[in-house]
């Protein structure tokens, strides 16, 4: 079950999102306006399909697939298990370490 | 429940449902008045409409989309005020709700009398008589036609049709979006 | 854009927007393309009136029924642009009367796929559809007339419609019937 919502997830990191909007949005772009002006110079209506409905493509491609790219910069979480908690010394102990064993994400 | 991974489920708050619905329904109800509003100023009961056959190739074909105006286009000839011959009209089949859209072909204007139109499809080789109510030979314009076709856009309405010829597309739909809702982790 | 399918709706929705914004653009050049239709000749050339039935499978009635020739010659090569799905060039014949004032009924039409199709020359062209008036009769109306039509379609966008060349008017004569002359009325 774990492995079939890891493929349907596909999560990546924040960078990678902000490069896949970014790609998103280049490649449509470009693509309308390419395949408005390769149709309209040609005089032909056929190109803008063609041309328009190839970019939608490859930015589907391109990024929908979480792939490597856009998982380059994971977050990194501190380790989980023991974990050194300085207390603020009230009552005279010195600073005495407190070994708290908190998961922190 | 952990196991099966429907814990998330547990998570349900009420008012949080409810302002979803509610969200729903806020955007269903600007779509319907979008709507209305649509019908209000051209004047039609429906004046974005779906093309059903295949009668006026290769014009239109089978899921483009018509947009209609039922106030007068005023084309042509100013001193016979009304549709003209050469629009393509949107009426029902006598008494069905199947909607035709197919181009005017006669009109005959009197003084005392409704606006007379006969239409015929573009890719049919009779006139449209047989399609008409029982003993009428013309299409009254006033009531019988719902609007006139002035914009055209391909393709766009063939999911409508896809959906109304084959329902259990319908309830596919329905159960992936509910498997996803189940599966997807948040 | 965290998840697969966020993304394939992001991509899916920008996708839409980027479709309907070009198609608009289509459709709004084609304002840039003016029509500049010419018709050089259109001639009502002869009218038969014959009797005929209508709709014979459900009425008997007995209808006069016109017959007409033609000559055209028009070159709507200027309708054509990158946004012409086909034109729809039609000819029609306006006539006056009493109970009904103005009546128009279309005697020909043709459909006009591309540039290549667009110069119409027809000389004596028999009308594809001959006509019969609403009241059933056509009698020596007056003041027939031809016209000429043409309708755009386009690929995306508003259709449009042009009337250029309208003949003089002719009379339609009476009823021929074979072997003699035919009374009036």
């Amino acid at each position: 079950m774990d492995q079939i919502k890891s493929i349907i997830d596909g999560f990546i990191d924040f960078e990678g999102q902000r490069l896949a909007e970014t790609l998103t949005t280049a490649i449509l772009v470009l693509a309308g306006t390419l395949a408005f002006i390769v149709g309209y110079v040609l005089s032909d209506l056929k190109y803008t399909v063609y041309i328009g409905l190839s970019g939608t493509v490859i930015a589907f491609l391109a990024v929908v697939p979480p792939w490597g790219i856009y998982k380059r910069n994971p977050l990194t979480y501190l380790p989980a298990g023991g974990v050194q908690v300085q207390m603020v010394d009230g009552d005279g102990d010195g600073g005495k370490e407190k070994d708290e064993g908190k998961k922190v994400k | 429940m952990d196991a099966l991974g429907l814990s998330e489920l547990r998570h349900l708050k009420p008012r949080q449902l409810l302002s979803q619905v509610l969200n729903f329904a806020l955007i269903l109800s600007t779509a319907f008045m979008l709507w209305k509003g649509l019908s209000v100023a051209t004047d039609s009961p429906s004046p974005i409409v779906v093309v059903l056959s295949g009668s006026m190739e290769p014009a239109f074909q089978r899921g483009d989309l018509l947009f209609l105006w039922n106030r007068n286009l005023e084309l042509d000839n100013p001193s016979t005020p009304g549709t003209q011959v050469g629009e393509i009209v949107v009426y029902n089949v006598a008494g069905k709700n199947i909607p035709i859209v197919h181009r005017v072909v006669r009109k005959h204007q009197g003084p005392k009398t409704p606006l007379h139109l006969l239409t015929k499809g573009d890719n049919n080789h009779a006139d449209d008589t047989e399609l008409y109510a029982r003993g009428r030979w013309y299409l009254d314009r006033e009531k019988e036609v719902i609007g006139s076709v002035v914009g055209y856009v391909p393709f766009v309405g063939y999911v409508t049709i896809m959906l109304s010829e084959h329902p259990w597309m319908k309830t596919a739909l329905l159960g992936i979006m509910g498997l996803l809702v189940i599966v997807q982790r948040e | 854009m965290h998840s697969t399918l966020v993304r394939i709706q992001n991509v899916f929705g920008f996708f839409t927007t980027v479709a309907f914004f070009v198609a608009g653009l289509v459709a709004l050049s084609s304002l840039l393309y003016p029509a500049n239709v010419s018709v050089d000749v259109i001639k009502a050339n002869g009218v038969k009136i014959v009797k005929g039935r209508a709709h014979q499978y459900y009425t008997s009635k007995v209808q006069e029924y016109a017959v007409l020739n033609f000559d055209l010659e028009a070159d709507l090569s200027s309708l054509f642009n990158w946004n012409t799905k086909q034109v729809f060039a039609y000819v029609s014949a306006t006539y006056p009367g009493s109970k009904y004032a103005n009546n128009e009924a279309v005697i020909w039409d043709a459909i006009l796929p591309s540039r290549s199709a667009s110069k119409l020359i027809l000389k004596n062209e028999r009308a594809k559809y001959s006509i019969n008036d609403i009241t059933g009769k056509f009698a020596g109306r007056d003041n027939v007339t031809l016209s000429f039509h043409w309708n755009v379609q386009p690929h995306v966008g508003r259709l449009t419609w042009g009337v250029v060349g309208l003949t003089e008017g002719v009379k339609f004569p009476e009823v021929e019937r074979a072997g003699k002359k035919a009374a009036a009325k």
